[in-house]
């Protein structure tokens, strides 16, 4: 033995555990070859059979430096053994010590290990724990939460691969936890499934007496081969590869080869499509793409007798015709299961391409994976959603044998009657079980309380309620006048004709009726997009996305959001640094509302971005011609930010409708007026800009309060009416600009009459005895003067033609019991006209 | 005349005893004068609302819209409901006029184009000119009556008042 070599080896190691650094996974090799040589040396020597043994202990402890948690206790360990090693061979005087110390050391690895090992444990125990709950909760064909413990399961299985001391158990855990995720329809074998599972938990927290331990291992060991039988039975019943599965392979390997990057293909596209559904996930585009891509997948593969690629292909294009139709939606948990299903394909192939599309080869392959579980899977869950045939229900009740089916099947090919009808001609079952079963049959079909009613039918079901409304005023106005007797049945009679009515109404009115979420939650796609397109960060706030709008409102509504959103991203909000610059927050902040606001709804899409230059707008006005230079210094901001809405003000950058940019925001303006809507647009330079989007109402009938001024009749929303007062002489007064004013319940309110902005000619002007009707409308109060106030009255409003489209200060007419016509005040429209009229006068 | 294929039938009426005439196929109905309720602020010539069977359909005084004198309305005066192809959707309005006189099969060769000058009427409103025995009938083209231009137009006009 050379002592010199010896030291130096020792030295080496010294410096490198002082030198080592976390991970490195090279350090630990020459660690590990450091040992294995001094080991080597040592053992060259006599007496120092110890100390090897020593080494070798070191050598082991050498491959758990990579985890990190064991990391310093490990190289702590080192270091002193490697000191008392160094002093054992060359420092004679400190022999003595240095063997002690080495004892020591070793009676520290090893109290490390076993503390580790249980601390291991615990984990352990708790992961199997948290298991054995969730599958004591399972229900039968609770998909997700199958999903879940599998996924628990992978973690677990993780965590024993680390930990050696368990690994005989390994397969067993897995081969349980698998007999659970694919056989729920065998109760049997779940049960004892799950008892095994327990059974080895209590396994390894008893895990004193080594005797014990074996005995239980070896029951252990029979109950989980009693399992497996069983399992197999069934599988040999249902599953397994039939021998002639594969045999209709078509053997070109050019054809197999362009399948393999079709599916290939088909599957990127559509896992980048999923993608997109979780963010949103009512585009039926994209569910069709997906769609598409798995009937592509099945039908090509069945073309080359690929019948384990078609099945799966089947069984998920069932799975997504679930979602085309609106029956299932598309949760994160389908996603995932979906991607499950790609990965399989995925695997599919790569098994051809490995095996260079040789068939014999390939199908040995195939014959290893799996398939069937996953289609069980499917299967299982299209059960919950499909309903049976009444013959298969009969079947499960055991009223009917397979024999008997068969034989109706047959039957029912000759004539043309119904299956159950045959059995009970057949006398096989009676009328009451066949109606039970037809029970079953229908119950099962309840998860789809979806109906699909087409727009039209809808729209005409709206117009014929209002009708029955209309009919029912006149019914009430006919009954009151008529000189019936028994007052008391006459108001009885019409106040439930009334009830009902309201009734049918308000639901009619409600199945119109979508929640702006299904729009808001596109554009926060639409945002994500264009942000990351542009390199810039938002942030989005949503708000109020449960504000319901009338479906054609929501159709409508979406383009022109999409553009203000995109202007928002793009032109609002700065680059971060440029957002640094200016003392902003790196990310920009965007905020998306919908609310209630008078008699109608507010959208508004607000950005904390740079704002709207009035000066720029106002030169390119000047530019196009839009503009005379006159006008300028009378344009107030208003009017300014709608010279933005102008035909042809558009930015110079024209973009094509195929990137979805195809309206200015003149379109943006004219789409918004189709629907009868106002937008504008409010903004601070440097710091926000808003636009807002007023939609009146949707509703088609709505509680009205009906007054006269002139020779018409005019209709106030009655939600807005705050009350109707008769003013008193010294309630009014007059500012010196000449409006009016009424002191009611303290405080000053403007008296607006009515007429002159109805351009009635005879409206009742003096201040005596004057009606005027208190309406509160984005917070603030108006006293708006009316002839005679007549009452409150169910209002179906009737679109005035295009002709009147203009007449802004309606939203519309409607017609009396009488068969008079009314027209429904617009408040927006009519505190516009107030204010217009107001400044003629200044003016003037 | 025989009924060839080229042949139109035209729903006659007068005003200001001037004939005119509108394809039949236009026409929804004929209804005799029923109340009108007024709707102001609007174009001079949209004399108001009427209430047909529960929907609100515009009335549109011919004798305005052509520049003439208005007439007071009385029970012999007839309202010609038609279908008006709009800027967003078909609506129906009504028109005002003294009396229906006839349905006439017109034929396209006895029509003329209409002069550019000459007429009371611009000739945009025209779709032609025919001669039924010594009458000679204006054949309105009912959708670019009230185009939206020609309302724009006039609206405009009214708001420089």
């Amino acid at each position: 033995m050379n002592s010199d070599e010896v030291s130096l080896l020792i030295k080496k190691l010294i410096e490198k555990n002082s030198k080592f650094e976390s991970g490195d996974l090279f350090a630990v090799a020459e660690i590990k070859d450091l040992y294995e040589e001094l080991n080597l040396k040592l053992s060259e020597g006599e007496g120092l059979k110890n100390l090897t043994k020593f080494i070798l202990i070191l050598y082991e402890l050498a491959e758990s430096l990579l985890e990190p948690e064991k990391e310093e206790k490990i190289l702590e360990l080192f270091q002193a053994a490697n000191q008392s090693i160094y002093d054992l061979l060359n420092v004679p005087e400190k022999k003595k010590t240095a063997i002690q110390m080495i004892n020591e050391t070793i009676a520290e690895i090893k109290k490390f290990k076993s503390e580790f090992a249980q601390n291991k444990k615990n984990e352990l125990f708790s992961s199997v724990n948290l298991i054995i709950n969730k599958v004591e909760n399972l229900e039968n064909g609770d998909l997700f939460l199958i999903s879940e413990i599998k996924e628990d399961f992978e973690n677990l299985q993780k965590q024993i691969e680390k930990n050696s001391s368990i690994e005989c158990c390994l397969q067993d855990f897995a081969f349980l936890i698998e007999a659970f995720l694919f056989t729920n329809e065998n109760e049997a074998i779940k049960k004892s499934a799950l008892e095994s599972l327990k059974d080895i938990i209590l396994f390894y927290k008893n895990e004193i007496d080594i005797n014990i331990l074996n005995k239980k291992h070896d029951q252990r060991n029979q109950k989980i081969n009693q399992i497996k039988e069983k399992m197999q039975l069934n599988e040999s019943l249902s599953d397994k590869y039939s021998k002639n599965y594969f045999n209709n392979i078509i053997q070109d390997e050019k054809m197999l080869s362009q399948l393999c990057d079709e599916i290939n293909d088909h599957m990127n596209k559509a896992q980048y499509t999923l993608v997109d559904l979780e963010y949103d996930e009512t585009n039926q585009e994209n569910i069709n793409k997906i769609f598409r891509a798995f009937h592509t997948a099945k039908g090509s593969s069945a073309f080359l007798g690929l019948k384990n690629i078609e099945e799966v292909g089947h069984q998920m294009e069932n799975l997504l015709v679930l979602v085309r139709d609106g029956k299932l939606r598309i949760t994160s948990e389908l996603i995932d299961v979906i991607f499950i299903g790609i990965e399989l394909l995925r695997n599919l192939t790569s098994i051809m391409e490995v095996n260079q599309f040789k068939i014999e080869k390939m199908v040995e392959s195939f014959k290893k994976v799996d398939i069937f579980s996953y289609i069980r899977l499917i299967k299982k869950i299209l059960e919950q959603y499909s309903f049976k045939k009444i013959g298969q229900i009969l079947e499960e009740e055991g009223l009917l044998r397979v024999k008997d089916v068969k034989h109706i099947l047959q039957k029912q090919k000759e004539t043309s009657k119904k299956f159950g009808e045959i059995a009970v001609e057949e006398k096989m079952i009676t009328p009451t079980e066949l109606e039970n079963a037809v029970n079953k049959q229908t119950s099962s079909l309840k998860k789809s309380s979806y109906v699909r009613v087409s727009n039209d039918r809808l729209n005409l079901l709206v117009d014929t309620v209002g009708e029955l409304v209309i009919n029912q005023s006149m019914l009430r106005q006919i009954l009151t006048d008529s000189k019936m007797d028994n007052k008391a049945v006459r108001e009885r009679v019409i106040s439930q004709l009334e009830g009902i009515s309201t009734n049918i109404k308000n639901i009619v009115l409600s199945m119109g009726m979508v929640p702006i979420a299904e729009v808001f939650n596109k554009l926060r796609v639409v945002i994500r997009n264009t942000t990351t397109e542009l390199g810039k960060a938002v942030i989005v706030d949503i708000r109020g996305e449960d504000t319901e709008l009338d479906r054609n409102v929501i159709e409508t509504i979406y383009d022109p959001l999409v553009h203000i959103v995109r202007n928002a991203v793009d032109h609002g909000i700065e680059f971060p640094g440029e957002r640094e610059k200016g003392k902003k927050d790196r990310v920009g902040k965007i905020i998306i509302s919908a609310e209630h606001k008078g008699n109608g709804i507010e959208i508004s899409v607000w950005d904390d971005g740079k704002g709207i230059k009035k000066e720029r707008i106002i030169e390119k006005a000047l530019q196009l011609g839009l503009l005379g230079e006159d006008k300028i210094e009378n344009l107030t901001e208003k009017e300014i930010y709608n010279l933005m809405f102008q035909p042809g003000f558009s930015t110079a950058e024209k973009v094509t409708e195929v990137s979805g940019r195809g309206v200015g925001l003149d379109v943006v303006k004219k789409n918004i007026d189709e629907i009868r809507g106002k937008i504008e647009i409010f903004s601070k330079e440097k710091e926000f800009t808003k636009f807002v989007i007023k939609l009146p109402l949707t509703l088609a009938i709505i509680e009205g309060f009906v007054t006269e001024v002139g020779e018409n009749k005019y209709i106030f929303p009655f939600n807005l009416v705050d009350e109707i007062i008769v003013p008193q002489e010294e309630m009014l007064s007059i500012m010196d600009n000449g409006t009016m004013m009424l002191f009611n319940r303290g405080i000053y309110i403007p008296v607006i009459f009515s007429g002159k902005i109805f351009g009635e000619s005879e409206y009742k002007k003096d201040t005596n005895n004057l009606v005027a009707i208190i309406i509160f409308y984005d917070n603030k109060h108006y006293a708006v003067v009316v002839d005679k106030v007549i009452g409150k009255q169910e209002t179906v409003i009737k679109n005035l033609s295009e002709v009147l489209n203009d007449l802004a200060v309606f939203s519309g007419g409607t017609i009396f019991g009488d068969g008079t016509i009314g027209f429904v005040v617009d408040l927006d429209g009519f505190l516009d006209k107030v204010k217009d009229l107001e400044e003629k006068i200044k003016k003037n | 005349m025989s009924a060839e294929a080229s042949s139109v039938k035209y729903l006659i009426f007068s005003l200001n005893k001037e004939y005119y005439g509108i394809p039949i196929s236009k026409v929804r109905e004929v209804i005799r004068f029923v109340n009108i309720t007024p709707v102001h602020e609007t174009l001079k010539f949209i004399k108001g609302v009427i209430n047909l069977r529960g929907k609100i359909i515009p009335i549109i005084d011919m004798r305005l819209k052509f520049g003439l004198q208005e007439n007071q309305y009385n029970d012999r005066t007839i309202f010609i409901i038609v279908d008006i192809h709009g800027v967003k959707s078909v609506f129906n309005m009504g028109i005002t006029v003294e009396s229906v006189h006839d349905v006439t099969d017109i034929n396209e060769e006895t029509m003329e184009k209409a002069p550019e000058i000459g007429l009371k009427l611009k000739s945009q409103y025209l779709s032609g000119i025919a001669k039924i025995k010594d009458k000679m009938i204006m054949l309105l083209n009912m959708d670019r009556i009230l185009t939206t231009e020609d309302v724009i137009l006039m609206k405009d006009f009214q708001k420089n008042e």
